[in-house]
């Protein structure tokens, strides 16, 4: 880790009082001499390409990126920069940046912002095409395009959402792992007596927000229809979910979830309280790094007994929703077409698996040929995630992610639904057609923006 | 709580020992500090949980099973962590104190005769000027930083300002400046006239009477301005993490969440080490000007 940090601050300068004395003297002498010739200095036409993402799981990953894109310059003959902020604010930094029409060149733009920011999104049509031939193929569909249909933003990796569970806690109750969202409620609530309940957040967590659409679609129902234009919540698939949700959380779950965020589940998994989660790997890998002891058997360490499944299937299938992240050139940026060719570098076969494999499998790829890659059969924890992506849609499914999706998903309106049901606040008939009101209202706003 | 006591020499040359503080004296004082102690609890329960957490190991944290209240050990890895693999020390609290110090000179400045003016001087649209500055003490930092981006943005064109701590040292006054007019107004309102036209008699200007009479009467005041405009240019995240994306430039508040959070993952122990040394400035701060800072906002308030 050291060894990385040296790599990731190597060039950068140390602050002292000098520094803060010059750049006092370099800001006050520029801008009176600025301001007298009306010429902006040289400095500033310097070529620098500059990328922003979030902080990544693996801070491997962020290091991989940033030789990528230090070798990438070399070649061209420009400086490079990485900078990256923690993932939920990013989308501040974003909003930033389209007010001012400035800053990065390229952009890290998650699940609904291509469409959301597509009027400020560079088309990246020729270069999907050909990173998709090369690579086999896109296994996503809809995924980083605007509303113009033009690609907007190469799909970059998902995040997907196995079953974490404790293999041992459920063989000691004689149960097989469960396949069906009905055989974790059936589990779940016999382990629930024995102190291990599950642990699935019906709270403002994106955890939440991609599990709950996940168990809406194994029951057949869906927030909109195929257009991504029309409201569908309000239908009886969506009322039997939401039954289930309460019944599963009565059954099975403890009050805690309602206040969960995307870290909690980690923990009550980790900690050898809960028996089954839906998450990322970063569960796992947190509790191998914790190195955290079973509370019932100390000599236990509770990284050896999870694994992780697929998702369970409903009555009308297995799905599950991921968390898609891509690359985006903004319209302002300085150095568009270079921005263009460092991503068709970044997505070469070889730096792709370099950048998977730091992330290590974190990062799921979108490319069919990198989809059957060693790493996930390294080790018996990931042989789901090859596979997984067969069940995996985006959180606009069976459209595709829209910015109306966007305001759903970030003001948690299913999240909050499912919550009043499952707490006895609202009966799940009169929960649906609430959502589907806001909803409603929600697409309405969007349809009139986008004219 | 110690008592004193006298000694007198009684008949014969006895010494007799006279406790000067009475016994219903001493239990009120004591009744008033156990009485203190919640507070005291509720207002120091959030630096000793974060001391505690940080001197524990990822295993000893992530352990639901152990209290969460004691360390069962000493471990020093989040604090080593923080110093060989993030910019903490290095760059995020140097750059925090650079910001904070500039910050706090030109805000504490420029604020003082601000309130001054206002407080003091009588010229047409005095009352709404004072409005204004309220008002615009008001808006939130969640709506001004969308036109400041227009601002620093502009400037950048010249002078490479975004990605440095200049561009904090030119935003965070827009924020700090009407609060501190706000608060030093209502403080110089409470300072007589009377001893500012005694500095006139004597032959003072209007600088020279500020300068040499007001001012040093509304020290309190302008210690507690100081005081607001260190913690909250200390604390501040939106402008912070708006304008620099730069990891050398970044400060504490957006530094720390930037490498200690990431995603789902959790840096506990480091996080609350952070937390803790990002917290001693300011209570070190507060304890040596505690006095200044509650006369100063009392006496503002009452005018």
């Amino acid at each position: 880790m050291s060894k990385q940090h040296d790599q990731l601050n190597k060039a950068k300068k140390s602050s002292s009082r000098r520094k803060f004395l010059q750049d006092t003297g370099l800001v006050t002498g520029g801008l009176a001499g600025i301001l007298a010739t009306g010429i902006a200095p040289a400095t500033a036409q310097t070529r620098e390409l500059k990328m922003l993402t979030n902080s990544h799981f693996v801070p491997a990953s962020d290091v991989e990126l940033e030789r990528q894109l230090a070798e990438f310059g070399k070649a061209a003959g420009v400086k490079t920069r990485l900078d990256r902020v923690a993932h939920l604010q990013l989308p501040a930094v974003l909003a930033g940046e389209v007010q001012g029409q400035k800053g990065h060149d390229l952009v890290a733009v998650g699940n609904s912002n291509p469409h959301l920011y597509a009027k400020h999104l560079e088309n990246l049509d020729g270069l999907y095409e050909k990173i998709g031939k090369a690579g086999g193929g896109f296994t996503t569909k809809g995924v980083g395009v605007g509303p113009d249909g033009h690609v907007k933003a190469i799909p970059w990796y998902f995040i997907s959402f196995p079953l974490a569970l404790r293999t041992d806690l459920i063989a000691g109750i004689g149960e097989n792992l469960p396949d069906t969202w009905d055989d974790v409620h059936r589990i779940g609530s016999k382990l629930k007596k024995k102190g291990h309940p599950v642990g699935i957040q019906l709270a403002h967590s994106v955890d939440s927000n991609m599990i709950l659409r996940g168990i809406l679609w194994s029951y057949g129902a869906k927030l909109v229809d195929e257009d991504s234009k029309t409201v569908a919540v309000n239908s009886k698939e969506t009322v039997e979910a939401f039954k289930f949700i309460a019944a599963l959380y009565k059954d099975a779950m403890t009050s805690e979830v309602l206040a969960w965020d995307d870290r909690n589940n980690n923990v009550c998994l980790n900690s050898g309280k809960c028996s089954m989660i839906l998450n990322p790997i970063s569960a796992y890998r947190s509790a191998v790094k914790a190195k955290t002891v079973d509370p019932d058997n100390k000599d236990l360490l509770v990284h050896h007994s999870i694994n992780h499944i697929m998702p369970p299937k409903g009555p009308a299938g297995r799905h599950m929703a991921a968390s898609f992240n891509n690359a985006g050139v903004w319209k302002f940026a300085k150095e568009k077409e270079l921005a263009k060719e460092f991503l068709a570098f970044h997505f070469s076969k070889e730096n792709a698996e370099k950048h998977l494999t730091a992330s290590k499998g974190y990062n799921q790829p979108v490319l069919a040929g990198n989809a059957l890659h060693p790493l996930y059969a390294s080790n018996s924890k990931y042989y789901f995630a090859p596979f997984i992506g067969w069940y995996t849609h985006a959180i606009g499914w069976p459209g595709v992610p829209t910015a109306a999706m966007a305001t759903v998903t970030d003001q948690y309106l299913l999240p909050d639904a499912a919550a009043s049901v499952a707490v006895g606040k609202a009966s799940a008939e009169d929960a649906v057609k609430k959502l589907e009101t806001q909803m409603k209202r929600i697409y309405k706003r969007a349809a009139k923006r986008e004219g | 709580m110690s008592s004193s006591t006298t000694t007198l020499t009684g008949s014969g040359g006895r010494e007799v020992g006279i406790n000067k503080v009475p016994i219903w004296r001493r239990r009120k004082a004591a009744l008033n500090y156990v009485a203190l102690l919640p507070y005291v609890f509720f207002a120091l329960f959030p630096f000793y949980i974060m001391f505690i957490t940080s001197i524990k190991t990822d295993q000893e944290i992530n352990n639901l099973g152990n209290s969460p209240f004691w360390a069962t050990g000493i471990a020093t890895e989040h604090y080593v962590y923080l110093a060989t693999n993030t910019s903490f020390f290095q760059h995020w609290f140097v750059n925090t104190l650079i910001v904070t110090v500039a910050v706090t000179i030109i805000s504490v400045s420029i604020g003082t005769l601000a309130a001054y003016a206002l407080a003091r001087l009588r010229f047409r649209g005095v009352e709404l000027f004072g409005v204004a500055v309220f008002i615009t003490y008001l808006i939130p930092q969640t709506l001004l930083f969308i036109p400041l981006i227009d601002v620093i943005n502009t400037i950048d064109d010249y002078v490479p300002i975004r990605d440095t701590y200049w561009s904090l040292i030119l935003t965070y006054p827009t924020f700090l400046i009407p609060f501190v007019t706000w608060l030093l107004m209502g403080y110089f309102k409470t300072i007589p006239v009377e001893v500012e036209e005694c500095a006139y008699l004597d032959g003072c200007s209007r600088l020279g009477a500020l300068f040499r009479v007001v001012l040093p009467m509304a020290v309190p005041g302008i210690m507690c301005a100081i005081l607001f405009s260190i913690t909250l240019s200390w604390n501040e995240l939106l402008y912070s993490l708006v304008f620099i994306q730069d990891e050398a430039a970044k400060t504490i508040s957006v530094g720390v969440i930037t490498e200690l959070i990431r995603g789902d993952i959790y840096y506990w122990g480091s996080l609350m080490a952070a937390c803790f040394i990002g917290a001693l400035p300011i209570i070190m701060i507060y304890g040596f000007f505690m006095d200044y800072f509650t006369s100063g906002l009392t006496a503002g308030a009452i005018k």
